[in-house]
């Protein structure tokens, strides 16, 4: 039983197919992992491989094949809602400001509007958006609204985090700002987070553990501790650990586009 | 505190979004600075000129002049037509909309009524709907009622399309992310739907007002003894050409109007990256 609360997100044998007028394709086989209460893992893995597929199943928005998904020991069969989604689009409603685009959360919670106002102005100063609180998405650049949806993300404080891919449409500078700004924010409030990323840097400068998946069908290749000390800083990307981590990840990641490209 | 009233005015110009505090003066302004203005003149004066020189009798095309006096010698019965064509107009588009919208939510949201019912939509279409108007006078009369059906008709059928449009073009991801909050679907269409299909539904409505105009003119011409059309009709069967360019005038007065009545309406419901975007 004490080994059931440590582990926040059990996933067992899980594999989806998706049937197509084309045929079946099997996205994922066999996956299987558990993360614990306050752990950053991230995935990695070619593109196409199935981890958006993965995120959503685990999330309850996609059922899968076979296996299960646990979460806080309780099998996930529709949407999981205690949880903040970050997408690869920011998915800001044009209409609304920033701070009310971060209150669509809370509404759609029907939670009282009014007392999480100022804390959702906290958290877009919090992210560097302190002067675009009352500004619409359109007059905010791409790192800028997805710092918003991140806000959107945390604003009702949920103990677990999935994030497909957040800072894919980024550039490489604003990713790298962003990726800090989440590194100690997670160090902070020990949120559980799956963070899926094809940046291996990224990966291995924000998490716990990093699974690398092969090619479709996607299983997880191999899993890896990263040992850098927390709270992680800009720096530590410049030491040989670092390297050493990111260049396991790379050959990995290598031989599974090799082995795509060749089926 | 004098000092710093330039920023305050500054910041308060900064944060207000500009777009919705605007009057309905103010954006047309805006949207073509009275540019039509000059050419709207140039334009009559050639008209006016060229029938003088030209001598064009005036039971062929009147001047521009002899409209005017049309128009202000028959203000009274005038305004007495332009109402009846008017609610005939409004009562079209409240029907379209009244109509169009539900449809919509239902082809949304139903799969097995879209699949049954669209094709009937979309084959009902295919009658041309001036040709359905003298059977809308038996059925409802020769009164403002088969008007404003007929007009309801014509305009129906562009607003069910934008607003179909609207509503299916969502984001799949935002849809997600409404269920991965656990709202209710019908928090989700007021909270999330609706807001992303409002610029679509807006584009219908002016289609779909233009149109009215349109259908209740073609009512009018079709039979009745009211309205504008009626007019037209009857001020060309005696040559009178100066009351049917006032008709004319009257008409694309009204069109006008309610056009910008509904981007009026748009731009206060619908926060606008392109009414700004020139400023930024």
């Amino acid at each position: 039983m004490p080994n059931e609360v440590m582990h926040h997100i059990g996933v067992r044998d899980l594999s989806k197919t998706f049937e197509t007028p084309m045929g079946s394709v099997e996205a994922l086989s066999t996956v299987s992992f558990d993360i614990a209460v306050g752990e950053f893992v991230s995935i990695v893995g070619p593109s196409g491989c199935g981890k958006s597929t993965l995120l959503k199943i685990v999330a309850g928005l996609l059922p899968a094949t076979t296996g299960s998904v646990t979460i806080n020991g309780e099998s996930v069969i529709k949407p999981f809602t205690d949880l903040g989604i970050v997408f690869q689009r920011d998915l800001l409603l044009e209409s609304r400001t920033a701070l009310d685009n971060v209150l669509l959360q809370v509404e759609m919670r029907g939670l009282n509007k009014d007392a999480y106002k100022e804390r959702g102005s906290e958290l877009l100063e919090r992210m560097g958006l302190g002067g675009f609180i009352d500004k619409y998405p359109w007059q905010l650049s791409g790192g800028m609204r997805q710092r918003v949806s991140i806000c959107r993300a945390l604003i009702h404080d949920p103990p677990l985090m999935l994030m497909d891919e957040p800072f894919g449409a980024l550039d490489a500078l604003t990713r790298e700002e962003i990726a800090l700004d989440l590194a100690r924010l997670c160090e902070r409030t020990k949120k559980t987070v799956l963070f899926i990323t094809h940046s291996i840097s990224e990966a291995v400068f924000l998490s716990d553990r990093v699974f690398v998946m092969t090619a479709r069908p996607a299983r997880i290749a191999k899993e890896i501790a990263i040992e850098l000390p927390r709270p992680r800083r800009s720096e530590q990307q410049e030491e040989r650990l670092f390297a050493r981590h990111t260049g396991e990840i790379r050959s990995l990641l290598f031989r599974e586009e090799k082995r795509q490209e060749r089926d | 505190m004098n000092g710093s009233k330039a920023a305050v005015i500054d910041g308060k110009f900064e944060a207000r979004p500009i777009a919705r505090r605007r009057s309905l003066l103010r954006m047309i302004y805006d949207s073509n600075g009275f540019s039509f203005v000059p050419s709207m003149v140039g334009l009559l004066l050639l008209w006016e000129f060229s029938i003088r020189i030209l001598h064009v009798p005036t039971y062929i095309l009147p001047p521009p002049v002899d409209v005017a006096a049309a128009l202000a010698a028959h203000w009274r019965m005038l305004l007495v037509e332009t109402f009846a064509t008017f609610r005939e107009i409004m009562g079209g588009f409240a029907v379209a909309t009244f109509t169009a919208i539900p449809l919509a939510l239902l082809i949304v949201y139903s799969p097995t009524f879209e699949r049954f019912f669209n094709p009937l939509i979309i084959v009902s279409q295919a009658v041309p709907k001036v040709a359905i108007a003298p059977l809308f006078l038996v059925w409802f009369g020769f009164g403002e009622v088969s008007k404003m059906l007929i007009a309801s008709l014509i305009a129906f059928f562009p607003l069910l399309v934008s607003a179909t449009v609207g509503l299916k073009g969502i984001d799949p991801e935002m849809l997600n992310l409404a269920r991965s909050m656990g709202a209710s679907p019908i928090r989700t269409f007021w909270k999330v739907r609706l807001p992303c299909a409002l610029p679509n539904f807006f584009g219908g409505f002016k289609l779909a007002i233009t149109f009215s105009v349109i259908g209740a003119v073609i009512g009018e011409f079709v039979g009745g003894d009211h309205g504008i059309g009626y007019l037209i009709l009857l001020a060309s069967g005696s040559q009178r050409l100066d009351l049917l360019f006032a008709g004319l005038v009257i008409l694309s007065a009204v069109g006008l109007g309610l056009f910008y009545c509904v981007e009026f309406l748009e731009r206060r419901f619908v926060s606008y990256r392109s009414t700004m975007s020139v400023v930024t």
